[in-house]
């Protein structure tokens, strides 16, 4: 490994005078006898080896960083994909439709229980993945997780994407199995796969992952399959912005993990102090 | 079949700090237009609280003929990052005539200095620090004889894929301003070190723009993800009770925390700012997505640790 560079200053020496006294300055030839670590992977999958809509010839070029992140977070409201849509499915085609691709309220990444333990939302290896047509188009690219464990709460508003999951509402027991077609762009409610009840989006306040390795969030110009990691479902993400929830969130309790990804309750997860609401 | 590369973790902090170095100093390699501060001047410079160390970067531009960074893999296929440049706002890029831009001015420069700050949290508890300071101008970037106010920043990025065909990647921010971004350091107990800030970014235009050279059928076709009207708020830890930390542990691998809130900081945590990021319009190519926002983001812990990959 050989490494070329002519700036080895850093900011962090600038930024505490106090606090450098570990630090020193390595040489061009110190550095490049540095190797073994890999943080940061890229990966490259040719065009063919992932079938796609249409039969366009698609490549990918992935890059992982190796990270452990544990995160506890939340975040009032995330809109992605507002205004009209080119391919005509936004609510100027149909009323019903909403008026973004992902709208999502009252987000929160972990939890906090009655003694004030804050629990994390963990996520491994994120990744950024590039997609290219034939001519070398970018045509699309998403953000992943390598795997993601935790409960996430969320007030979905508007959802363009794949979501499966089984769980416990008001109604009773009951699946939910979305599968990946147009038909889910903008949609606010799902068919609930055994009773066929419409089921409001809203009701999926409380979400449990457990080892999920295909949880991703895309922007495609054209639909695209990308590769798929790990074992789980994954469908085609549909142009614009695209949120694949449908691998490896198990339902604790239900003795339904094997068969059912995705545990979900009407029930918002506590993620704030009390009194601070 | 993938092609797996590997960078190291040295690399990566190399190139980290490359970046931070890029806007930090390459500036200070062209200060030879400085034009220093007479008594009178420097008495009117106050810094934000207290005393400090006030300083303008005056007709700055840089290009990538002086700077090149190249990671070559055991795999033979290089990554190189070239053609940096940093101008004032609307100069020619890609290797026309550019122009040089100010950062800050005498009314509101650069800063450098130390601050005092102290709270007292729910349990009564008094907690005082003294850190570093290390700001960008809280008001607008003079651009020189342009738009004033902006500045733009690009870098050039080349990757040889397996195929054969080549990448050149460029990653553009137009008319940007960090106005009131700022980073206070200190050293903690225990090594490493302790910061906290807020990141206060916007850009006119970002661009990533490829163009894939030698690739059949269609050469050279430039493709580009846009995003214009672009605007991020980040608080990032706080000084006196929710501080972040970067280590290095005993594995070296980097460890980068903000601390978690708990019943004590809770108060003044929820009161605090909170983040957010503004996108007017997203353009992937022919495809419009759109305006996108996040609102109210608040980070009550966050650990990132980079392991080995493989």
């Amino acid at each position: 490994m050989r490494l070329s560079i002519t700036t080895t200053l850093s900011i962090f020496a600038l930024a505490s005078s106090a606090s450098f006294a570990e630090l020193y300055p390595m040489t061009d030839i110190d550095m490049a006898k540095q190797s073994g670590k890999g943080v940061i992977e890229v990966s490259e999958t040719l065009a063919g080896q992932v079938a796609q809509p249409g039969g366009i010839d698609v490549s990918f070029t992935r890059i992982t960083i190796g990270a452990d992140i544990d995160i506890n977070a939340n975040i009032n409201r995330l809109v992605l994909g507002e205004g009209v849509r080119q391919d005509g499915l936004d609510n100027s085609d149909n009323t019903d439709r909403a008026t973004a691709d992902i709208d999502f309220a009252n987000i929160s990444l972990g939890t906090i229980d009655s003694s004030g333990i804050v629990h994390d939302f963990k996520i491994v290896d994120p990744y950024i993945e590039f997609a290219r047509n034939n001519t070398g188009d970018l045509i699309g690219f998403r953000l992943g997780f390598g795997e993601v464990n935790g409960t996430m709460g969320v007030e979905i508003k508007t959802l363009s994407g794949d979501v499966q999951a089984v769980g416990q509402l008001s109604l009773g027991l009951f699946s939910i199995d979305l599968d990946s077609s147009a038909h889910n762009v903008r949609e606010d409610d799902i068919t609930d796969d055994l009773l066929g009840l419409d089921i409001d989006l809203g009701n999926f306040q409380n979400m449990t992952f457990t080892g999920t390795n295909n949880f991703y969030l895309g922007l495609q110009s054209t639909a695209i399959n990308y590769p798929k990691l790990g074992t789980g479902a994954q469908g085609t993400a549909q142009s614009g912005f695209w949120l694949n929830l449908q691998d490896g969130v198990t339902s604790p309790g239900l003795g339904l993990d094997s068969i059912f990804p995705i545990s979900v309750s009407n029930e918002h997860p506590i993620n704030r102090f009390p009194g601070y609401f | 079949m993938n092609t797996l590369l590997t960078v190291s973790l040295v690399i990566f902090k190399i190139f980290m700090n490359y970046l931070l170095s890029l806007i930090i100093f390459i500036p200070l390699s062209t200060l030879a237009e400085l034009i220093p501060i007479d008594d009178s001047g420097l008495s009117n410079v106050d810094g934000q609280n207290g005393p400090a160390i006030g300083f303008i970067w005056d007709d700055v531009y840089a290009t990538g003929e002086n700077i090149k960074l190249t990671l070559d893999f055991d795999s033979g296929i290089p990554l190189v990052f070239t053609d940096f440049y940093w101008v004032g706002h609307d100069s020619a890029r890609k290797g026309d005539t550019v122009y040089g831009g100010n950062v800050g001015s005498y009314d509101d420069p650069f800063f450098l200095n130390i601050q005092e700050e102290s709270i007292t949290l729910t349990d009564g508890e008094n907690l005082s620090r003294t850190t570093l300071v290390t700001a960008f101008p809280e008001g607008t970037y003079k651009g020189s004889d342009l738009d004033a106010g902006k500045m733009d920043l690009g870098a050039l990025m080349t990757l040889e894929h397996a195929s054969g065909n080549t990448d050149e990647t460029w990653l553009l921010f137009n008319g940007m301003h960090l106005d009131g971004t700022y980073l206070k350091s200190w050293a903690p107990e225990g090594g490493g070190l302790a910061m906290s800030g807020e990141l206060n970014f916007h850009a006119d235009e970002l661009t990533f723009q490829t163009a894939t050279v030698n690739a059949a059928p269609s050469n050279n076709s430039n493709t580009a993800w846009q995003i214009t009207g672009f605007d991020l708020y980040l608080p990032i830890g706080q000084t006196l009770y929710q501080p972040a930390t970067l280590t290095i542990s005993e594995e070296q691998q980097v460890i980068f925390e903000i601390a978690a809130v708990n019943s004590n900081t809770a108060a003044a945590f929820y009161a605090a700012p909170t983040g957010s990021v503004r996108a007017e319009n997203i353009s992937l190519n022919d495809w419009n997505a759109g305006t996108s926002y996040i609102e109210g983001i608040q980070l009550q812990h966050l650990k990132v640790q980079t392991h080995d990959l493989n």
